[in-house]
């Protein structure tokens, strides 16, 4: 990766927002690598549909920005650690959008939970809220929109599609994804280390049990 | 006694954005450094407050206000912000509600034993984790924490008046980023021609706007990460400016990122306001600049 690969815009005082320009480009593995070893100007980085957030440290001399970033690179492939794969149990009991999602994919539920279980997702940004983690890989003909009217309160543990990602819902909160199912295990603990179960590319193969399944 | 929201804050988060967790930290950063640049490694930890407080302490030690202007009674003397005070066991003191501006920052030349989650001492509601009783949520009377080698300072008056104290209506700065340039030209001049007030939708997390003039608003599809002092300007067309605890994504268009020295105005002041753009650069070099000149009035006057 190099600098002019990255479109890199300033957003205020000190954060920056990095775009590739390239899709291909090894942004997840540049970011894992900047959260595991992070340069000491910088202060945070947060990373969602392959655009990155980098905050810096307020002595930070800005013209250095692309230096320093560039600088950063040799983090790819080099440091990270490596990513962990995961298999998680959702009960498909209380699919509480199960009937709209099979209409919409023109679907039984035994198809559609059997498509959904051979994916196998990678982590590709955590946001929304701690331990909600973008989970990517799901077909085209899965991408469903975001529903019309947001529930108020999404259960915590849902498991849940919308759009081109699956994703567990870590505690009660509004959402307008689809839910599938519930998972029982604990992602995201803050007095572990880390705290999030999920971590940027790792990668998460689902098995889904109960009576739709 | 704790009569309005209080919380302790410090700016101790760091790398939490890759797990959707916010920086969180004061909101007035201009008035955290103020005690800093007073009470030196003291002030590393900070109670941010609207006032109404009462406490006693067990042991001599000296605190010091910064941020809004507030009466302090202590033992029936009474003193204002930016005074170091020492007080004694048995005295009690009373820090009323801010005669200007709205936010304060009271910090004690000692250290605290205080429970910390992610290395700071930050409470965010919305994330249910961090704070005094580790579930996001502020302080509450009866409160009391056990000090650490508490010291008493010598009294001081700084004399000091934060710069935001002499603007009436400020018109606060901001850079163009993100959706800037989806946004048309008469919607970003109704922006910058808008006069707005702060509504009652105003917390930590970001203050909604309100004002007569409504912005279209361009689609956007993905969410983005968010920066401090973005302006998402939602369906309704009134601008929410986003705080030190916002979300670390967002889905809504975003006109723009107030300045970190137009945040502190902001939040302390009521008038109304109004908006005009400028350079991240100007407002990077004006934000140092201000830093210099209040360390400078603050810290060779200690």
């Amino acid at each position: 990766m190099q600098i002019t690969d990255l479109a890199i815009e300033r957003l205020n005082e000190n954060s920056w927002l990095c775009t590739p320009r390239n899709s291909s480009l090894k942004v997840t593995e540049w970011v894992r690598g900047l959260t595991t070893h992070s340069p000491d100007w910088l202060r945070d980085c947060v990373m969602v549909s392959n655009s990155v957030m980098l905050v810096t440290q307020d002595e930070f001399d800005p013209w250095q920005i692309r230096r320093s970033i560039a600088q950063t690179f040799c983090l790819i492939g080099r440091h990270t650690q490596t990513s962990r794969h995961h298999q998680l149990t959702i009960d498909t009991e209380c699919a509480l959008d199960l009937d709209e999602v099979l209409k919409h994919v023109a679907m039984d539920a035994k198809t559609l939970y059997d498509a959904l279980g051979n994916i196998e997702f990678v982590v590709s940004a955590n946001g929304f809220a701690p331990g909600f983690s973008y989970l990517s890989g799901l077909p085209k003909s899965l991408h469903l929109p975001r529903k019309a009217t947001p529930r108020t309160a999404v259960p915590a543990g849902s498991f849940a599609i919308a759009s081109e990602y699956a994703a567990i819902y870590p505690k009660v909160s509004p959402g307008g994804w689809y839910l599938l199912g519930h998972c029982e295990q604990t992602l995201f603990d803050v007095m572990q280390k880390p705290p999030s179960l999920l971590q940027l590319g790792d990668t998460v193969h689902f098995k889904f049990v109960g009576r739709h399944a | 006694m704790i009569n309005t929201p209080s919380l302790w804050v410090d700016r101790n988060r760091r790398m939490v954005g890759n797990m959707a967790v916010t920086l969180s930290g004061p909101l007035d950063e201009l008035s955290f450094r103020h005690n800093q640049y007073l009470l030196g490694e003291y002030a590393k930890v900070q109670l941010e407050s609207r006032g109404g407080l009462q406490f006693t302490v067990n042991a001599p030690v000296s605190f010091c206000i910064t941020g809004a202007a507030v009466d302090i009674n202590v033992a029936d003397k009474i003193y204002s912000s930016y005074e170091i005070i020492p007080v004694l066991p048995k005295q009690t003191v009373t820090v009323g509600l801010p005669n200007c501006g709205k936010i304060i920052y009271l910090c004690f030349s000692t250290q605290f034993s205080l429970p910390k989650v992610l290395d700071s001492t930050c409470c965010v509601a919305r994330e249910e984790f961090g704070g005094e009783y580790l579930d996001g949520k502020m302080l509450r009377a009866p409160y009391s924490c056990a000090m650490i080698e508490p010291k008493v300072l010598p009294y001081k008056n700084m004399h000091f008046t934060p710069a935001w104290q002499n603007t009436l209506n400020p018109n606060l700065s901001v850079i163009p980023a993100y959706q800037y340039t989806k946004f048309d030209v008469v919607n970003k001049m109704k922006f910058t021609s808008a006069q707005y007030k702060i509504s009652s939708k105003a917390d930590r997390m970001g203050y909604r706007l309100k004002s007569e003039t409504l912005l279209e608003t361009p689609t956007i599809t993905e969410s983005q990460p968010i920066a401090l002092g973005a302006i998402q300007v939602p369906k309704d067309g009134l601008p929410i400016v986003l705080l030190a605890d916002k979300q670390t994504t967002g889905g809504y268009p975003i006109i723009g990122c107030l300045s970190r020295l137009s945040i502190t105005q902001l939040v302390q002041m009521n008038d109304e306001l109004t908006f005009e753009w400028t350079e991240p650069e100007t407002a990077h070099s004006k934000w140092h600049v201000q830093l210099a000149q209040d360390k400078d009035r603050l810290e060779t006057k200690n």
